[in-house]
């Protein structure tokens, strides 16, 4: 290259490529020389891990922990420890280790996960490079809480959350609003409940009202710890009666009547930051809203039919064989379902419990001369746990309550305990699979007390109690026994908090 | 024969994948003689070398071209006059720095966002610096082909006829456009009011610049273009006014089709190379290179190098190495690949001369290296 052709551009350049190798020979050079702790961070590290310091709940059910390159993965999955343990299942995309769990985590503890000792893998052969940095990061499950409404001093009528975890109770609404029906919203972060004022004590239950109230639960921040109540839906107009709040927390149904015309009924749906849209429906029977929150399942003639929730919307699917929906489990795969056995004369008079699920399994479970009241699934879906009656014999119609365990896969069902009273309350299975929660109510006539909350039949309550029932472990031996345990709190209505 | 099975697939992906993109490149540069006025893009784009750069680098945006035509429309970028730092930063960057591409990554690597992001820095970068670094150049003619160089000649003698200060190209220059004298004439209506001079006059009688409108001027070397054009527009506008419709597509057309005979032949020229270096070197033995940090990162701008894959795609090429290579040598890829590719340099060898290439891959290359590196050392 002489003189004349040596542009400026080419001293510049062949500079620079000088002076750029120096610098990738001082890189590599120092990247060669480092060990574990040294500014050039060599070696493979965890980049990302989905769980580090949040609260976790039992609808997440895997973590995922994201290297920075390629892991020899048998020392990843030898050295990975979680404290204390959460037995699941490892699998690999890429990158990313999933840790699914097989059971929920138990609410009210803190993990934590350490790993340290994996290798590094590359493409070429299975020879593995470098011992990764140590890593260690926490997360914790939520506090174990479940809320009731009082019945008893200052407490009556009123939500009352009680904080398992952290061992504290804090009445969450005022005394002028008697507490009817609660639900909880996904994270339990607020209740939506119905109310009515206090000092209307004709007709309180014709004058709900729907509120959320914040619980302040899960959260360390000071300004969220009193209870902030928010009207969602007024009774001007219409008389409030049942409610169910989606799964999502995104959706709100309501069974609405005109208080001028009580033709006009139905059922209204109220959408986030939306005001209350009537579906147009004349919808007298149960409904429940289906764990995806996308549809209403409601009793019709004789059997269920699945809404959209849009108005006018024909229904999507039609179940003849039932007469009610039970529940469904969280995931939403499957449910449980009445037959009323009103075709069959030999089964007149009772009435039998379904699994359905969405593989189209159609298994009866029981068949009872009583009632069905309420079921819920346990956290893994295996296992059901029912609030049933059975037919007394004798002169006098007497129906015996009882809770029983039901085995999914073999529907045998197991009788755990058996309740002294006829009781129309429901049953409240802990998101971890801890226990049952139920209530024990002692109703009297309406004049005998002013203000009181009712049962669902319109008895005012005078006592009640709030059991836990621990059902025996359902992977151990048959020779388990079940716990019942008896709350130090007086009121009914328990409901654990997702 | 199984080999050259493999070759001929190769080869025929490798050009059914490039040749739209190409097509694309040649139609959006042949526009561009027609809808942009270079007087005004050369005096709108900053004079600044580093913000030139910086414009230069993003124009892609504009221009969602992938790294086979993004050949013709730097070269027309050159060829009308914009500074070496914008053109040369538009040719690095506009393969990656267009919403295409940033979209194509992101629908890849999506669950890994630092990678999309800091490809688009990391290309922005690289290309900013090395158009920094190549406006120091203020002459590019000395790098570019013969061809382009002379094409070049007169259009700066233009505009320093017209623009005195411009001088930075020295007499020369002026000079030789002059010298070969048969390149410009006038329009017929001009020949008639100057009938008593020879119909060839000196381009310094022009009102306004003109600029060569097609590759015709450009593959005839032989000093004497064989179309000497009596209706050669004199600007834009009096093109606009003065053309009819049909003319003008007649012109783009032909503009098309040389830009496509030129560019298409080097384009062929270059994914032919690519396949015999992927017969010879067969990709697994450039992964096998891949034992560690640096080694990994080599490995990747070596495969990204040989498998001169296009921008729009590469991400997708690069997921199937996600769960074997580090993010530092995958980026590697994403950043080096639609910068240099064995490929491109096929169309870059039809604009550039040899050791103009040799700058900009090692540059390039270094520049990425290091980038990845450190990224690999420090995130």
């Amino acid at each position: 290259m002489n003189k004349e052709i040596l542009q400026p551009i080419d001293k510049l350049a062949i500079a620079l490529i000088v002076t750029l190798s120096l610098v990738i020979g001082f890189l590599v050079w120092g990247g060669n020389v480092c060990g574990t702790n040294c500014l050039f961070h060599t070696g493979p590290k965890v980049s990302n891990f989905s769980w580090q310091n949040k609260k976790i709940g039992r609808e997440e059910r895997a973590f995922l922990l994201t290297f920075d390159r390629p892991m020899d993965r048998s020392s990843v999955e030898k050295n990975l420890i979680i404290e204390p343990p959460l037995p699941g299942k490892i699998s690999w995309s890429g990158l990313r280790l999933a840790y699914t769990l097989e059971t929920p985590v138990l609410y009210g503890e803190t993990y934590q996960l350490s790993l340290q000792g994996a290798k590094e893998r590359f493409a070429a052969g299975n020879k593995s490079g470098e011992v990764m940095e140590p890593y260690v990061s926490q997360f914790s499950s939520r506090d174990r809480a479940f809320a009731y409404i009082g019945s008893q001093g200052e407490e009556k009528g009123r939500l009352i959350l009680y904080n398992w975890t952290k061992q504290q109770k804090k009445i969450l609404t005022p005394a002028d609003l008697i507490v009817f029906d609660f639900e909880s919203y996904p994270q339990g972060d607020r209740l939506l409940f119905s109310a009515a004022d206090a000092s209307n004590n004709s007709n309180a239950l014709s004058s709900l009202q729907l509120y959320t109230v914040t619980t302040g639960l899960n959260s360390y921040k000071p300004e969220e710890q009193s209870p902030k109540i928010k009207l969602i839906l007024d009774n001007q107009d219409y008389q409030n009666n049942k409610f169910d709040l989606s799964q999502d927390g995104k959706i709100i149904v309501v069974q609405r009547i005109n208080r001028h015309n009580p033709k006009d009924f139905g059922i209204w749906l109220i959408r986030e930051k939306t005001s209350p849209q009537p579906l147009n429906r004349s919808i007298v029977g149960d409904f429940l809203l289906t764990p995806d929150s996308k549809m209403l399942a409601v009793a019709q003639g004789e059997g269920i039919a699945l809404l959209p929730l849009q108005p006018q919307a024909d229904p999507l699917d039609f179940l003849p064989r039932f007469g009610r929906v039970i529940t469904f489990s969280s995931d939403g795969t499957a449910a449980v379902m009445v037959n009323y056995n009103t075709d069959n004369p030999k089964l007149r008079y009772t009435r039998s419990l379904f699994y359905v699920n969405n593989q189209g399994v159609q298994k009866e479970l029981l068949n009872v001369k009583g009632s069905i009241l309420d079921c819920q699934f346990n956290p893994t879906a295996t296992h059901l746990y029912c609030l049933l009656t059975q037919l007394q014999s004798g002169e006098e119609y007497r129906e015996q309550p009882y809770i029983a365990e039901i085995d999914l896969e073999t529907a045998t069902v197991t009788p755990l305990l058996a309740l002294p009273e006829y009781q129309d309350s429901k049953i409240s299975m802990a998101p971890d699979g801890l226990g049952i929660l139920f209530d024990q109510v002692l109703t009297g006539e309406a004049s005998q007390a002013v203000n009181a909350p009712t049962s669902n039949s319109g008895e005012v309550i005078i006592n009640s109690r709030l059991w836990l029932l621990i059902p025996p472990s359902t992977d151990s031996d048959n020779s388990a026994k079940h716990e019942v345990e008896q709350l130090p709190f007086i009121g009914f209505r328990p409901q654990w908090l997702p | 024969m199984n080999q050259l099975h493999n070759a001929f697939t190769l080869f025929l992906s490798l050009l059914v994948e490039a040749i739209p993109f190409l097509l694309f490149g040649v139609l959006l540069s042949s526009s561009l003689i027609f809808l942009v006025d270079e007087r005004q893009l050369i005096t709108r784009l900053p004079k600044n070398p580093f913000l030139g750069a910086i414009v230069g680098s993003c124009i892609g945006f504009l221009f969602p071209v992938c790294e086979c035509g993004n050949v013709p429309v730097a070269r027309r970028l050159l060829l009308k006059g914009v500074s070496p730092s914008v053109a040369i930063a538009f040719l690095l960057a506009a393969p990656t720095i267009n919403p295409v591409v940033i979209w194509s990554t992101w629908i890849a690597f999506g669950d890994r966002p630092q990678i999309v992001v800091l490809r688009v820095l990391f290309s922005l970068g690289i290309s900013i610096l090395i158009g920094c670094i190549f406006s120091v150049q203020k002459d590019l003619r000395p790098l570019l082909q013969a061809t382009l160089a002379k094409r070049l000649n007169v259009l700066i003698g233009e505009s320093t006829a017209l623009s005195p200060e411009s001088s930075r190209f020295g007499d020369a220059a002026r000079r030789k456009p002059l010298a070969a004298g048969t390149w410009f004439r006038l329009r017929p209506s001009q020949r008639t009011q100057s009938s008593k001079t020879e119909s060839i006059v000196p381009q310094q009688e022009e009102k306004v610049p003109v600029l060569l409108q097609s590759g015709t001027f450009l593959l005839n070397s032989s000093g004497t273009p064989s179309r000497l054009d009596s209706f050669l527009p004199e600007t834009v506008s009096t093109f606009y006014a003065s053309v009819s419709p049909v003319a003008k597509g007649w012109r783009f057309l032909d503009n098309v089709v040389q830009e496509l005979r030129e560019l298409g032949g080097m384009l062929i020229f270059g994914s032919a190379i690519a396949v015999i270096i992927q017969v010879f070197i067969p990709r697994e033995f450039v992964l096998n290179l891949g034992q560690d940090t640096v080694t990994s990162i080599l490995a990747m701008l070596v495969l990204a190098g040989i498998v001169s894959i296009c921008s729009t795609v590469d991400a997708f090429f690069a997921l199937s190495f996600a769960s074997t290579f580090t993010s530092g040598s995958l980026l590697a890829f994403l950043v080096f690949g639609p910068m240099i590719d064995i490929k491109g340099i096929g169309l870059m060898l039809s604009v550039f001369k040899p050791r103009m290439i040799i700058y900009l891959f090692a540059l390039a290359a270094q520049l990425t290296f290091i980038f990845t590196l450190s990224y690999s050392y420090f995130w």
